[in-house]
């Protein structure tokens, strides 16, 4: 009974946001050769982005101010990178936050590079950003490789999709 | 054997099924027959309402009360309902939306859930907190004062009637309930009230917020799916009188016309009325800030009544508070004068006070020039903390600067969206009234899109999110396992923003811009808005109207764009040269031997120059024969005789063809996404000029996947692009050109922009310059 009654409220706080709903986050992701790295942006909602700070009582105030506060920017990278991972053979890949925009559409782009190493033959992406606070999130990513761009959807209940490349 | 057998006779029983969808016609140009109701008498093949088109209606004497002490709304309200429909009526059915926050709410049972959701205690907190919401009907009497049997059934309720009510007859019945506010900021909704903790005051936005006539109408019966958060609702047309007490010092703006200004507003305040009616280029302040902050702190004792009413509109709103400043200014339009109108909070500006009516009084004449002129009195935008919504005459909305009063530019432009948006639906589906709790597409995806419009006429560049083909691509391109057709019903959709609000307004930004252009598009849309005006339209009604008045065969449109979760990825596969062989051999050995230079040459051959000394037709001349000596590239007296004799036969215009220069290509496009769109190719001749070809969309229509085409030009080409100018949507641009060009990818525009200097670095600089 308790269970229930907290989802309803745990609903109507999703409906108080539901207006105008957007709960999508895009990424790109690429295997920089020269620079043996993956490169990553990541774009979703800014407004869904400052809610969601606020949720975790995170006080980073609104995304323009973080774009060159080196403090906030840490904050970001932490939560960001808990909800977006790479692994190979069950290691978790070091990312980090290199950047952060925000424009006038209310769309917050994050980019990413990962630690220097070889083109895997596989990598398991975690990408559940926000889904923690959006019960309806669904994020996405584009990998694009040299032989064209590949799709993965990421749900709740699916949160990390594997990925094999082909080596030419 | 006997296994064997089993297996032969599956394979037997499959085959039909498989050799039945091999052969069916899955034409992506196929007419839209099997998807469509089948038109009637009601809703015609063209699109409009029919002959026999007839709407039910209900009218409403409300009188309520606002309890401000304990956040309860009391109310008794009549509703005269008139059945002008063909059929006899047993019973009747309410909406009552406030059950969706009671204890027994669907909405709580259909909730997926995960022990993450309990991650911080303040959640749990929020989880645990217990709120009694919901209607509490106190009665259901006729209108003889004799009570009426009635079961309700979550969210709706249906009232047994003694006698059915039959056609063209009326009935009125009296209902008396009430429920608890909820307090929009801690648990959320569409209405309900905000709380200024600091100075104890309360900002009521109340909606939904009354028993409330579902539709019967030729299409579902009676339309009583439940509400369960997401699909909105649809209502039928009525009259309003509708009276509210509130605290003496709180301002009341609300659905209709306020009917008794002397009793409920100062002298001052109705002169500045007056000179607001006036003043059609900036608003006028009834309550100006200074008065809305000694309100609320002075809070005057005592209670006041005010009185509104409201002709033909499908709903009733109402906000409250002592925290009201108000502004009004009058907007002429189609020879009315309508007054525009904000109520906000201190806590709003000063955001709201420079945009808030102005933005209003635009998205009414941008509205009324695409649709049909906007024909109620008022227009009313009322600041609401963090979301948007819409409700005949007065919407709720989002846009709140920071505590000392600064704020970002983009929550300025979050806020100019929101009240366009949201004024915006008094035409979606406030006026053209379609069934939000079927399609939300019908009314937020085309009031979308006339929202882009409006916030283009706002400002050049406004920064719009939606609307532009481009900026659906990354929704609608790859796995389509997640994503929904348009045309689905509310409850079920994946990525409702997307689906609902963001490809529906793309979708007819292409037809507008590219498919139909914008002359024949704006006179159907019109069309669609002038005949449903004050009517229940459905998907139906708008897809052949559309036609209809435009003489465009779209249901290839409808079909791939509503229908199915394809994209659009086109892809120039390879261009092939041509020119014309003109027959004159000093023309044409002179090319071939151009050509055969350009050749490149076997890695053999310069080292067989070097190290083969001496071949054996160099060492024997005797070995040379004719075929050695011939120069392929001389022209001798046969050629130019042949092509004397070639000509004679040719009549001037072919010759003159012949001898134009003209260069050949041959283009081959695949469809790869799935959705046929017009090509639209831009080529750029080898002097730098440009020219943009655009082939419609019918070139698919035999082959939904490849085609072919070959252009002629007088000059040589040195590259092909596919839709140069963003316009359908396509998903992958890096296969659209010829020669291949790469796609930079947003991380390495990024770099290309970046400086060198990390945040620490800029910040050590700016610590530096402030010591």
């Amino acid at each position: 009974m308790i269970k229930g009654l907290l989802s309803l409220l745990f609903l109507l706080i999703a409906y108080s946001l539901s207006a105008h709903v957007f709960f999508f986050a895009f990424a790109e992701m690429e295997y920089n050769a020269k620079e043996q790295r993956f490169e990553i942006t990541a774009r979703a909602t800014g407004h869904d982005v400052e809610d969601y700070m606020k949720h975790l009582q995170l006080s980073i105030g609104k995304l323009e101010d973080c774009v060159n506060n080196p403090l906030k920017l840490k904050v970001i990278e932490e939560v960001l990178l808990n909800e977006f991972q790479l692994k190979t053979e069950e290691k978790s890949l070091a990312l980090e936050l290199i950047g952060l925009e925000v424009n006038l559409k209310d769309e917050v782009t994050f980019y990413i590079v990962s630690q220097k190493m070889e083109l895997p033959s596989t990598i398991d992406i975690t990408f559940n950003f926000l889904m923690d606070f959006f019960e309806e999130q669904q994020n996405k990513i584009t990998i694009i490789t040299p032989t064209g761009k590949e799709y993965l959807t990421f749900l709740r209940h699916k949160p990390t999709r594997k990925f094999e490349f082909i080596k030419l | 054997m006997k296994q064997l057998t089993f297996l032969a006779l599956g394979a037997l029983l499959c085959f039909p099924a498989f050799s039945q969808i091999e052969n069916t016609n899955t034409n992506k140009f196929r007419q839209l027959y099997e998807e469509l109701p089948t038109p009637n008498v009601y809703r015609t093949a063209s699109g409009a309402p029919g002959h026999q088109y007839y709407q039910q209606q209900a009218n409403y004497k409300i009188d309520l009360e606002l309890d401000d002490e304990k956040q309860i709304i009391r109310g008794t309200e009549r509703i005269t309902y008139i059945n002008n429909s063909p059929d006899q009526l047993e019973y009747l059915w309410l909406q009552l939306d406030q059950n969706v926050r009671a204890d027994d709410s669907d909405s709580k049972l259909i909730t997926v859930e995960r022990m993450e959701d309990f991650r911080s205690i303040k959640s749990v907190q929020r989880k645990l907190h217990y709120f009694d919401g919901g209607f509490k009907i106190e009665y259901v009497k006729g209108a003889n004062g004799k009570p009426l049997d009635f079961a309700i059934n979550k969210t709706m309720m249906r009232i047994d009637l003694d006698q059915p009510l039959k056609a063209g007859a009326s009935i009125s019945f009296d209902v008396k309930w009430w429920y608890n506010i909820n307090d929009r900021m801690q648990i959320g909704g569409r209405s309900g009230y905000e709380y200024f903790e600091k100075e104890d005051n309360y900002l009521y936005t109340i909606a939904q917020f009354f028993p409330r006539m579902c539709v019967y109408n030729d299409v579902e019966g009676w339309q009583n799916k439940q509400f369960l958060g997401r699909g909105e609702f649809t209502l039928p047309f009525g009259d309003y009188e509708v009276t509210i007490k509130v605290p003496l010092d709180h301002i009341v703006s609300a659905t209709g016309v306020l009917q008794n200004e002397s009793a409920v507003l100062t002298t001052d305040q109705r002169n500045r009325m007056k000179e607001a009616r006036k003043s059609t280029d900036k608003p006028i302040f009834i309550v100006n800030q200074q008065e809305a902050e000694k309100a609320e702190k002075d809070k005057a004792k005592g209670s006041k009544t005010w009185i509104f009413k409201a002709e033909n509109v499908r709903d009733f709103a109402f906000a409250s508070s002592r925290k009201f400043i108000w502004d009004a200014q009058a907007v002429e339009i189609g020879g009315k004068t309508i007054m525009a109108m904000s109520f906000y909070p201190k806590e709003g500006n000063p955001l709201w006070e420079r945009y808030s009516t102005q933005v209003v009084a635009h998205t009414l004449r941008v509205y009324s020039k695409y649709t049909i002129d906007y024909p109620y009195p008022v227009a009313i935008s009322v600041h609401s903390h963090q979301i948007g919504m819409e409700y005949p005459m007065i919407c709720f909305n989002g846009g709140r600067p920071e505590a000392d009063g600064t704020y970002s530019e983009r929550t300025k432009y979050g806020m100019l969206g929101v009240i366009i948006h949201e004024v915006g639906h008094n035409f979606f589906p406030m006026i053209i009234n379609s069934d939000e709790r079927q399609w939300s597409w019908m009314d937020e995806g085309l009031n979308t899109f006339v929202q882009y419009l409006t916030e283009q006429e706002w400002e050049r560049g406004y920064p719009s999110r939606r609307g532009p083909a481009h900026m659906i691509t990354d929704y609608m391109g790859g796995d389509k396992k997640y994503i929904s057709p348009i045309m689905t019903n509310s409850e079920s959709i994946w990525q409702f923003g997307n689906n609902a609000y963001g490809k529906p307004a793309t979708a007819l930004n292409i037809l507008r811009e590219t498919i139909m252009g914008r002359e024949l598009f704006d006179h159907a849309f019109k069309m669609y808005s002038e005949r449903w005006a004050f009517k229940h339209p459905t998907p139906a009604d708008f897809f052949r109207t559309m036609e209809d008045a435009s003489a465009v065969d779209l249901d290839w449109f409808w079909r791939g764009w509503f229908y199915t979760t394809d994209h659009v990825d086109i892809s120039l596969n390879s261009v092939k040269y041509y020119q014309l062989n003109t027959g004159d051999p000093d023309i044409e050995k002179a090319w071939q031997k151009d050509m055969d230079n350009r050749q490149d040459e076997h890695i053999g051959i310069p080292r067989n120059k070097e190290q083969v000394k001496e071949t054996m037709t160099e060492r024997y001349p005797e070995l040379v024969d004719f075929y050695n000596k011939r120069n392929i590239y001389e022209v001798d007296e046969l050629d130019k005789k042949e092509y004397e004799d070639f000509k004679s036969k040719l009549s001037k215009e072919e010759l003159e063809l012949l001898n134009s220069g003209k260069h050949f290509y041959q283009l081959d496009f695949e469809n790869i996404g799935g959705l046929v769109m017009p090509l639209i190719i831009e080529a750029t001749f080898s002097d730098g000029t440009t020219e943009v070809l655009r082939i419609p969309t019918q070139i698919w229509q035999v082959n939904n996947f490849k085609v072919s085409k070959v252009f002629i030009f007088d000059k040589e080409i040195s590259s092909f692009r596919l839709d140069p100018f963003l316009e359908t949507a396509d998903t992958d641009l890096s296969n659209n050109s010829w020669p291949r060009e790469l796609e930079p990818t947003r991380f390495n525009l990024f770099k290309e922009n970046r400086t060198n200097e990390n945040p620490m670095q800029r910040q050590k600089r700016a610590d530096e310059l402030g010591k």
